[in-house]
């Protein structure tokens, strides 16, 4: 399991991969940790996040929609998770709960603001291990 | 692709397939080039298939590759039979520009230019989690998604000129009962900051006048110094952006489906989702003209801090992120359509309604910023607008490459104090910023502006150099 940051003219992408989905997005956390500019292996405050969505892609813009606000409304930084479970239902709901690792936000620290997730070039693929892949607009 | 050079600077792309309208992209030789590097001509393609779209889908000399629409993309829809697309819009709901003037000199301000860039840096909320440099609650909020500079003005943080010279006034027919309860928590402690990205605050000097009734007539001179505010609806705005297309998504998934860029997700105007978005997203520019009037109180207080008597009028505040309605002329009748602008200014010419009665007789200003460190220009909406572009012009100098390549290229260091040499101070969060952002890492804005000119859309009017950058 592991991140990477990609080549985006305008914006931030990453991959990020893992035995299990729910690696794959844990690792996801922790590529935006690294763009926003905050340790992906750190992180002081808990906090739980839960999203409900349609279908694989929907619940991964939904997720990262998700910290992206989190951010924004507890002046925190997403580092990585703590415990992701994911239940996937066929024709059904498709769930993350999450505990995520953030850290306050203090004056002297300098960050990047995420705009939004978004559908670009969004990837789900499984080719020996899960491979996650999307675009944030900064 | 099939590519016909119609005259210098204008080239058609000939409805065929599902396009329902041709494209034209308008582009000198060498930036056609550098578009065909990206999927920015294949993105205006798909424009042209949108249902109800009229005449022709267009894309600016300074388009390139973005979420379903390009950046620099224009398309009209009609406003009963039409769409109206999220991603036509963009993210950050009226993304905008906005230009003071002060009457200062650059001699007036020499030898004071670190302090001032300190004091802007250190006020100026810029980057995540700052907070706003005007304290608001959630009533505020939704006050100000009503009445936007309205409302600023109501609680003293704008003059009656700053309404008056604000595009729509600061206020579009926006619901604040539309707009997500989730937007309006991010909205509360936003309003007066910058973000992030490519969003800036630059002192500037006025280099050259191209058009000295014109310049005289928005107040610019040679040698004046001025300030140039780049930023949007910040959190706010992408929320409501997000939020709506997940809701275009659930309610429409045939549409959802049949789309092969998914962010080029849409409603049918006139249904009921396509009308609470379209007021939700005034809503959220209401927001944005509110937070750049903020960003204006923290400019002004800063300014007034070393120089006790500057005034800083507004110029003009245009936005380059927008869905509006407008009558324009089609094939000789005149038709109501909501004109979607991504990453694309208006750029209205004298006699239209929409240009402020102080500007009339000379046309709307065009306020178009450079990449850190080159020009930035002023221009005026000019009469081929209308036929050409349904009042549009370009929004920038338009990215050429990516972040983590200009990071490989790029030592942010170097590239401070190479602009140091020129006179140009820049306060950022990291290098890393600064590398993103270097002058090379965008296309000439010289060269977007003069096919802007050459087309007779948008003309030259003045042109200015940075002396301080607050980057966001």
């Amino acid at each position: 399991m592991s991140y990477k940051i990609l080549d985006h003219t305008a914006d931030a992408k990453f991959r990020a991969t893992g035995e299990t989905k729910e690696e794959a997005l844990s690792e996801a956390v922790k590529a935006v940790a690294e763009i926003v500019g905050s340790d992906p292996e750190a992180g002081t405050v808990r906090r739980q996040i839960e999203v409900e969505s349609e279908n694989t892609e929907s619940l991964i813009f939904d997720f990262l929609g998700e910290l992206i606000f989190l951010q924004d409304l507890e002046d925190v930084a997403v580092c990585q998770t703590e415990k992701l479970e994911l239940k996937e239902e066929i024709d059904g709901p498709h769930r993350i709960k999450a505990t995520v690792w953030t850290q306050p936000i203090t004056p002297g620290m300098n960050l990047l603001d995420i705009k939004a997730p978004t559908y670009n070039e969004m990837l789900v693929d499984y080719e020996n291990e899960w491979i996650i892949e999307a675009v944030l607009d900064i | 692709m099939d590519l016909e050079k119609v005259s210098e600077n204008i080239y058609k792309i000939p409805k065929q397939g599902e396009m329902k309208v041709p494209a034209k992209v308008y582009a000198s030789e060498e930036i056609l080039e550098e578009m065909k590097e990206d999927s920015a001509l294949e993105q205006v393609k798909n424009m042209a298939k949108l249902p109800g779209i009229e005449k022709h889908a267009i894309m600016m000399p300074d388009g390139h590759q973005g979420y379903g629409f390009p950046i620099g993309g224009v398309a009209a829809f009609d406003n009963k039979t039409g769409i109206i697309s999220p991603g036509g819009i963009g993210f950050d709901i009226n993304c905008g520009i906005r230009v003071l003037k002060t009457n200062l000199t650059s001699a007036e301000i020499k030898g004071k230019e670190e302090q001032l860039a300190n004091i802007l840096s250190q006020k100026i909320p810029h980057g995540l989690g700052k907070g706003g440099y005007i304290n608001t609650n959630k009533e505020d909020i939704k006050q100000i998604l009503e009445k936007g500079v309205e409302w600023m003005h109501e609680n003293n943080h704008a003059t009656k000129n700053d309404i008056e010279c604000c595009e729509e006034n600061g206020k579009l027919p926006g619901k604040p009962g539309k707009v997500p309860e989730k937007a309006i928590k991010r909205g509360v402690n936003q309003v007066g900051s910058l973000g992030s990205g490519n969003h800036f605050l630059e002192i500037q000097r006025v280099t050259d006048v191209f058009n000295k009734e014109k310049a005289e007539a928005y107040g610019l001179e040679e040698d004046q110094i001025i300030v140039m505010i780049h930023s949007g609806s910040r959190g706010l705005g992408h929320q409501v952006c997000t939020h709506y297309l997940r809701e275009f998504e659930e309610e429409y998934p045939e549409i959802f489906e049949s789309l092969e860029e998914k962010n080029l997700m849409y409603a049918p105007l006139g249904d009921q989702l396509a009308e609470d978005y379209r007021e939700a997203m005034y809503a959220a520019a209401n927001y944005a003209w509110a937070n750049r009037q903020g960003l204006t109180e923290a400019v002004r207080d800063c300014f007034h801090r070393i120089f006790d008597e500057t005034e800083l009028e507004l110029l003009y505040d245009v936005c380059h992120n927008i869905a509006k309605e407008e009558k324009h002329d089609v094939d000789g009748e005149e038709k109501e359509l909501l004109v979607h602008r991504k990453g694309a200014t208006r750029a209205m010419p004298a006699g239209r309604p929409e240009v402020p009665e102080v500007y009339k007789d000379v046309g709307q200003p065009v306020l178009i910023p450079g990449s850190m460190g080159t020009h930035s220009h002023i221009l005026s909406g000019g009469q081929k607008s209308l036929d050409l572009s349904f009042g549009s012009t370009a929004h920038g100098a338009g990215r050429l490459k990516s972040r983590t390549q200009a990071k490989q290229d790029y030592w942010g260091e170097d590239v401070q104090k190479e602009l140091e040499r020129e006179g140009i101070i820049i306060k950022a969060n990291s290098g890393s910023t600064i590398a993103e952002e270097a002058p090379g890492v965008y296309k000439d804005i010289d060269q977007v502006i003069e096919v802007s000119d050459k087309l007779g859309i948008g003309q030259k009017v003045a042109r200015m150099k940075p002396i301080i950058n607050i980057k966001g």
